[in-house]
């Protein structure tokens, strides 16, 4: 199945997700995300993702710079952020729980 | 450009990628591009670094994902025409040059970041050069001329304007200024090219006698290096003056004119043998003259051999020799001593025929000219020598 579609809906979240956990930049979250199962992510999309919750306020970035190279953006969760990410959590728990409930009764 | 240092650590792919998203969010607020690219660098750096160079991707696609997924309308980026074609590749160009200064400090184990940044300003310094060269040339101006000088502080100016961005075509990020940039820097390029060839080739004799002038000046020397005040003889054009060939206002070349100098002081060439008229004849076993002395003459370059050479003769009043008494007769002889009895013998000194049979006439408003009696009160002669 091609999981892209899905993908899209919940990207905010997962991106809020990982740094709600600790400050990270971009690369560093699509790796995160890849290494936790969802490998199809892409990173254009997570760029995006993070530009829209930076300009919604759920955001906070910073530079870090670097000796040996280019510097680096970080990206740290904001007050409204984590609100949102708690809201969008227990919908998503809400709605999976129903889509399960829901596959799990056309099965039964 | 945050830091030179930096950018020379980026994979030239990924700068040419980053670019080239970058011209496909173009018609972003500037501060919003910045905003959304800004880190690009490291992170990329880091995505090739893991998964190869590959991995980048359509830098279109990219940026469509990007903006599909900021939720930014699509732009009116219309179809891809020759205007973005140019732009890509004079970024490709940029990226190209980029890398190579990269691969060059590896090689040489050191930054050149600090030192492309100061060839800069003092490219924009010669181009200003060229320039005002270039124009200075077409009106005719040394380039050290008064007018020159002005517009070369002009071109300075202006070329240091557009360098920093501040004036038409610099700092735009237009394909049409960009290529106007790129082509007035090529010209200036062509324009030293030719003042050197013109220099190196002597095509440019005013831009060498304006350098020997200057030179002279500063160091009060000839290109002999010897001071001029010291220097007998007469000089034109920095050449030795062997004999003078009057002419009167009507033209015709006259014979037997006395010269002075504005003290009254008689004009005296200073008469050398001039060995570029010499005769490759045998000549007779050197004399050595009345103190012993063997005078050598004139050398043939290749063989070391002492040459015939044409030899100077005074023009005498009876009593005293007179040198400036033009044109002065001469005559090729083997030794570089006068003979006094030389209008005696055979093959005396001769006035040679004048270089020009006539010359145009001139006048000069309110001045009567006279032509002088045709025969000089003077005549050559060999002086007396005691």
């Amino acid at each position: 199945m091609d999981t892209t579609q899905l993908l899209k809906g919940v990207l905010d979240l997962t991106v809020l997700a990982v740094v709600d956990g600790e400050d990270a930049y971009g690369y560093d979250i699509v790796r995160k995300l890849r290494d936790s199962g969802l490998t199809d992510v892409g990173d254009a999309s997570v760029y995006g993702t993070l530009r829209r919750l930076y300009a919604a306020g759920a955001l906070t970035s910073y530079v870090v710079p670097s000796e040996s190279g280019p510097h680096r953006k970080y990206y740290g969760i904001t007050p409204a952020g984590q609100g949102q990410l708690k809201q969008q959590s227990e919908d998503w728990s809400h709605f999976s729980t129903t889509v399960t409930e829901i596959l799990q009764g056309a099965r039964a | 450009m945050t830091s030179t240092d930096a950018e020379a650590n980026v994979a030239p792919e990924v700068r040419l990628f980053l670019a080239q998203v970058r011209r496909e969010l173009a018609d972003l607020d500037p501060e919003v591009l910045s905003d959304i690219t800004d880190g690009l660098e490291a992170d990329f750096t880091e995505l090739v670094g893991e998964r190869g160079p590959e991995a980048l991707g359509d830098p279109v696609e990219y940026a469509k994902e990007l903006r599909a997924a900021a939720g930014i309308p699509a732009g009116s980026a219309a179809p891809r025409g020759l205007a973005e074609r140019v732009d890509g590749l004079l970024d490709a160009g940029h990226d190209r040059f980029d890398a190579a200064v990269a691969k060059l400090g590896e090689l040489l184990r050191t930054d050149l970041g600090p030192v492309v940044a100061w060839l800069q300003p003092l490219w924009w310094i010669v181009r200003a050069w060229a320039a005002a060269w270039l124009v200075s040339a077409m009106f005719g101006w040394g380039v050290s001329s008064a007018p020159g000088v002005v517009l070369l502080i002009v071109a300075v100016a202006v070329s240091m304007f557009i360098g920093t961005g501040r004036v038409w075509p610099g700092g735009e990020r237009g394909t049409g200024a960009r290529v106007v940039l790129l082509g007035l820097n090529m010209f200036a390029a062509f324009v030293l090219f030719m003042s050197w060839a013109g220099g190196v080739l002597g095509s440019s004799a005013e831009y060498d006698r304006g350098w020997q002038d200057g030179y002279s000046e500063v160091t009060g020397v000839t290109g002999d290096g010897e001071p001029i005040g010291a220097r007998e003889g007469v000089y034109s054009g920095g050449k030795t003056v062997t004999n003078i060939y009057p002419y009167d206002a009507s033209g015709k070349p006259l014979t037997g004119v006395q010269l002075f100098d504005q003290n009254g002081k008689p004009i005296d060439v200073a008469v050398q043998p001039d060995c570029t008229s010499t005769v490759a004849d045998p000549l007779p076993p050197a004399v050595p003259d009345e103190d012993g002395i063997i005078t050598e003459l004139c050398m043939d370059e290749n063989t070391g051999e002492s040459l015939q050479a044409r030899i100077f003769y005074p023009w005498s009043n009876g009593a005293a020799q007179l040198y400036n008494v033009f044109p002065l007769p001469s005559r090729v002889q083997p030794t570089m001593d006068r003979d006094p009895n030389a209008f005696a013998s055979d093959g005396a000194p001769a006035i040679q025929e004048p270089p020009l049979a006539s010359v145009p006439k001139a006048s000069l408003p309110g001045v009567a000219t006279s032509s002088p009696s045709a025969s000089p009160s003077a005549s050559p002669s060999a002086a007396e020598k005691p």
